[in-house]
């Protein structure tokens, strides 16, 4: 081995490269290549958490699966959330972390607070969220009337635009990991630049818009694509805040699974529900990778 | 390093006296909404019983969970996972980048495209897989899916950091007549010690979120970890004013160890960010 | 490993759960070797094992040193688990070949799932008392028999539970001067007088979960129709039946009456229990497990601050209705096959569900007593309140219409939110109804519709 750059140039590391990745391909064959297997397996089955007793019932649960409304809304809400938590990594994030970063008074803790509850584990913002938005005597109600605005006051789980608002609201809470990218990636922006920009008279607004926004670029990417892969993940937000209320209209995938499977004797749908799901996810880092591939 | 505190090429904004007044009034603002969860909780953890309620829950067992316990099962649960990841993906990651091998492009995509597979799409497999491998009830149960999930981003991040090496170090050691596993060890895995300790804690800082493996794995009251706990210590409260005063000031204590990790861990978790995940 | 059999892993990973959970429960496991048959070991000591997930263990130590203390050569371990894990649990340990001697089975909930792993109740019952049926109400062991899909009994249960049932402050009542309302129209009445006196105060409190809104409706619905949940979950009727329709109707007129607030339904459990306790609520609807909060002595214990606790069933709406509720038999004791000390367990099987133990659990007054002529003593129930109460409860509970039953899937993913669709004005109750029996049809939840 190593004899040289000429030598080894035309040489394949075939061997050695299968030791280097042995141990990932460890990881993967466990839990994605025979995890995946042991799905498409149980997905033709009706059964409980013990898997024994298992009934053969073909594909059916997969129709069953495909043409639940409440499994479609789940997609769909998935997918919107990723949405909302992705403008608002882009705006407010963005915002918030660019006036950090002019260096006011206190900012470290202003830091901290602004990340405190991306940090904290979900499941316990989320429970402490969802108790603040009973009606009566919640937080947000109580904190609107305080300070002269019950015009803001929302029967939160009581209909559907106001369940949506309490997600929107819970998840712009949880813009922490952006803040960190676009605060970490603004240090590395040219002086002078910004210096011209100031001696020409831009606004600190506009500075902001028009010229760092697009210098961070490649951030935006970062972001989005963390933001993405996490809104995928998201299960305890929902499960702990609003627990899919009003009436299951702020479901998403991670609940519908987690309800599935723990249901009676429906494992086997579950897994038909979860191997539907691998399937979009697959298809969504797939597509990012085409699209950033194309930048390298 | 701690790039927050350093000198910022925006600092120049704050010349701009209205401007600065305005950001810092604005800031101030929003930092009071962004704290008014954590007030909410505080004020209700102190409602009947006061500061006595923090100490009741400290020491007494809740449905045999001891909150003391959760952090350390946490934390031990959060180094597994790190380490697996820190030596699957570094592994992998120098093998993507310095070896040529038939097929290498393909099978780094094949890698990453795990990127989003989301926990709960695989707990039917991992709860069948954890008892065949026995692993119920243990820390390892819940690293070893953990890191599965993890590996892809570390992979991402580490052969991103190791093509952004300069070349020359690898030549030299080829010269000298090194071998991938001395390069390996001498020159990568110390020149990538910022993205490494990036990378291991947010690897800790997964763990301690992460509700849905331990929730599934772990069964003993002993084991609970702290995203966990959030959970299972609910019902060993009854409804009476005290005790629900007394379910908030657990709440309150489950979020200490994230909050003192950020404060130790933060300058860690935001260096190497740069050089890892906004690369052109 | 590969090669491992289903019934290996299960085996494997119980073993591993239960050596985990008995090493962390009480040290060391016992030690009295199995193999032994039950008649052998009647003279040496015996350790019973003895999983659960009720009474609370406070009681449970009580009742098990008292039995200990009066039979010398048995000892009890207990391994006692949380409600919603122990339906997990045990059949994952009996499965696994687990020792067990005494199991508690939820009865509604359990019987099926572990029902292959426990002895017939007729294998053992020479070992009880004689005429130990005759000394249990019939009900509730009629319930647990019918509930095993061959139809045997499997368990003795110790009581009963129903629901639903409106639990009322009666000290704030008479400082309102409201009478305990008996119809709707008196709730919403009620609910007026003291919104107007105590604005801070919710008047009727409940949990707006989806899973209790099946409880409100099928009260409801009982009232006119007490057999319709029986027969709409064993597979006999419709989810679109015209009684339910007008049970969804009737449901959302009292939050247009006034009787109920909307606010409420934002409530999780056990948040409404807890406005109650604290005063801060006229009347809470649940389940009878809360006739606790009738008693003085459990109140003061926990420092509930409410002087007088009164109960009874849920306010009549239709003009034709009678007050309803459904109940099921609760706290089956059984003796699964892995037993090596029938005859033992049996004996204190009986201590609990016939014998002296039941004086010892029951004041707890989470469950009616099966035992026939239970009361609780004056020291329990020390006002006119919460003796009438506690007669209101038990009565309904023992004239119950129909079994206190559901498709727990069904009930989380389709009906709870059907029902809360109707009370959000999101769904006409028909459409809600109609929604309910073609998902009740649809085979995604396979104990459904059957």
């Amino acid at each position: 081995m190593g004899s040289g750059v000429e030598a080894r140039k035309g040489r394949s590391d075939g061997l050695v490269a299968l030791l280097f990745l042995i141990p990932l391909l460890f990881f993967y064959g466990l839990y994605y290549l025979y995890a995946f297997g042991f799905l498409a397996q149980v997905s033709r089955q009706r059964v409980s958490l013990t898997f024994v007793n298992a009934v053969n019932v073909g594909w059916d649960n997969f129709r069953l699966v495909a043409t639940d409304p409440l499994f479609r809304r789940s997609v769909l809400n998935t997918l919107l959330f990723a949405g909302i938590s992705i403008c608002a990594a882009l705006t407010v994030g963005f915002l918030l972390a660019m006036m950090i970063s002019t260096g006011v008074r206190g900012r470290k803790l202003l830091y901290g607070i602004f990340l405190l509850p991306s940090l904290i584990p979900l499941s316990l913002f989320a429970t402490v969220f969802g108790q603040m938005l009973e009606t009566k005597d919640g937080a947000f109600n109580s904190l609107f009337r305080a300070v002269g605005l019950p015009g803001l006051q929302q029967d939160w789980l009581g209909n559907t635009g106001s369940g949506y608002a309490a997600v929107a609201i819970l998840l712009v809470y949880l813009i922490g990991l952006p803040i960190m990218y676009y605060t970490s990636d603004v240090t590395s922006i040219n002086l002078s630049l910004i210096e011209s920009a100031t001696i020409d008279g831009a606004g600190t607004w506009q500075i902001f818009r028009l010229m760092l926004f697009p210098l961070l670029r490649n951030t935006h990417k970062t972001v989005i694509l963390s933001v993405l892969l996490g809104s995928f993940r998201a299960f305890d937000v929902i499960f702990f805040s609003t627990g899919g209320q009003p009436g299951g209209r702020t479901s998403i995938t991670g609940t519908y699974i987690y309800n599935a499977a723990l249901g009676n004797d429906r494992v086997g749908y579950a897994a038909a529900a979860s191997l539907i799901v691998l399937v979009i996810a697959l298809l969504i880092s797939f597509g990012q990778l085409l699209l950033t591939r194309k930048d390298r | 390093m701690a790039r927050v505190q350093e000198a910022n090429p925006l600092e120049i904004l704050r010349r701009r006296r209205i401007d600065a007044t305005v950001m810092q009034v604005l800031l101030l603002v929003l930092a009071l909404w962004w704290l008014f969860p954590l007030i909410t909780v505080i004020r209700q953890s102190l409602q009947v019983g006061g500061f006595g309620n923090y100490a009741h829950v400290l020491s007494t067992t809740l449905n045999g969970v001891f909150l003391p316990r959760t952090f350390l099962n946490s934390f031990v649960v959060a180094l597994l996972h790190a380490f697996f990841v820190l030596a699957a993906g570094s592994m992998a990651g120098y093998a993507f980048s310095r070896l040529r091998f038939r097929g290498r492009e393909l099978a780094y995509y094949l890698v990453l495209v795990f990127l989003a597979v989301p926990a709960t799409a695989v707990i039917v497999p991992v709860y069948f897989l954890t008892g065949k491998l026995g692993l119920f009830n243990s820390y390892l149960g819940v690293a070893l899916p953990e890191a599965a999930l993890t590996l892809p981003f570390a992979v991402l991040l580490l052969r991103n950091y190791a093509d952004g090496i300069d070349g020359s170090f690898f030549e030299a050691a080829s010269i000298d007549g090194a071998g991938h596993f001395r390069m390996f060890t001498s020159i990568f895995l110390p020149l990538s010690r910022p993205t490494l300790i990036n990378l291991g804690t947010l690897c800790i800082m997964w763990s301690f979120q992460d509700f849905i493996f331990p929730s599934l794995i772990i069964k003993s009251p002993q084991l609970t970890t702290a995203a966990q706990a959030v959970q299972t210590i609910r019902s060993a409260f009854s409804p009476t004013p005290q005790q629900t005063a007394q379910f908030f000031a657990a709440l309150v204590l489950l979020a200490v160890p994230a909050v003192v990790l950020i404060v130790i861990g933060l300058r860690w978790m935001t260096m190497g960010l740069t050089s890892g995940g906004a690369k052109e | 490993m590969r090669t491992m059999g289903r019934g290996r892993l299960v085996a494997l990973a119980a073993g591993v759960l239960a050596t985990a959970l008995t090493t962390s429960a009480c040290g060391n496991s016992g030690g009295v070797g199995g193999g032994k048959t039950a008649a052998q070991d009647t003279s040496a000591k015996v350790t019973l094992e003895y999983w659960t997930w009720f009474p609370a263990q406070a009681t449970l130590d009580k009742v098990i040193s008292a039995y200990e203390a009066k039979n010398p050569n048995v000892t009890i371990k207990l391994h006692e688990y949380s409600n919603a894990d122990y339906q997990k649990q045990l059949p994952l340990a009996l499965n696994g070949g687990q020792k067990v001697d005494i199991a508690g089975v939820q009865v509604s909930a359990m019987t099926n799932t572990v029902r292959t792993q426990l002895r017939p109740v007729s294998s053992w019952e020479s070992n009880l008392p004689s005429g130990w049926r005759s000394q249990l109400e019939a009900k509730p062991v009629q319930q647990t028999e019918q509930i095993a899909s061959d139809k045997t009994l499997y368990s003795i249960p110790m009581g009963s539970i129903g629901s639903a049932f409106m639990y009322y402050n009666a000290a704030m009542l008479t400082k309102y001067g409201v009478a305990v309302p008996k119809t709707a129209a008196d709730l919403a009445a009620a609910a007026a007088k003291i919104k107007a006196a105590a604005p801070g105060v919710t008047p009727v409190v409940f949990a707006g979960d989806p899973y209790w809104q099946e409880e409100t409706l099928f009260t409801l619905v009982g009232q006119t129709s007490p057999g319709l949940s029986d027969t709409i979950l064993h597979g006999n009727g419709k989810w679109n039946d015209p009684a339910i329709v007008q049970g969804l109707t009737e449901y959302k007129s009292l939050f247009a009456s006034g009787a109920f607030d909307k606010s409420v339904l934002s409530l999780k459990a056990p948040r409404p229990t807890d406005l109650f306790t604290a005063g801060k609520a006229a009347f809470y609807i649940d389940g009878s497990w809360n006739d606790s909060l009738l008693s003085a002595a459990y109140r003061t214990a926990n420092k509930i601050g409410l002087a007088d606790v009164g109960a009874t069933t849920v306010p009549v709406v239709a003009a034709n209705g009678q007050p309803a509720a459904r109940a099921f038999a609760e706290g089956g004791l059984a003796i699964p096959k892995s037993s090596t000390h029938v005859d033992a367990a049996a004996k204190f099987i009986a201590y609990m569900t016939v014998g002296a133990g039941v004086d010892l659990w029951a004041p707890d007054l989470v469950l009616s007593p099966a035992k026939k002529g239970y009361t609780p003593s004056s020291a329990v129930l020390n006002s006119p309140a919460a003796t009438a109460g506690y007669t209101a409860v038990s009565t309904a509970i023992n004239n119950a219409g129909s079994s206190r039953d559901s498709q727990q899937d069904f009930l989380t993913q389709v009906e709870g939110n059907s029902i809360l669709d109707v009370l959000n004005g999101t769904k006409t109750p028909q459409a809600a109804a109609d929604y309910m029996q073609s998902e009740w049809a649809s085979g995604r939840y396979p104990h459904g519709g059957k």
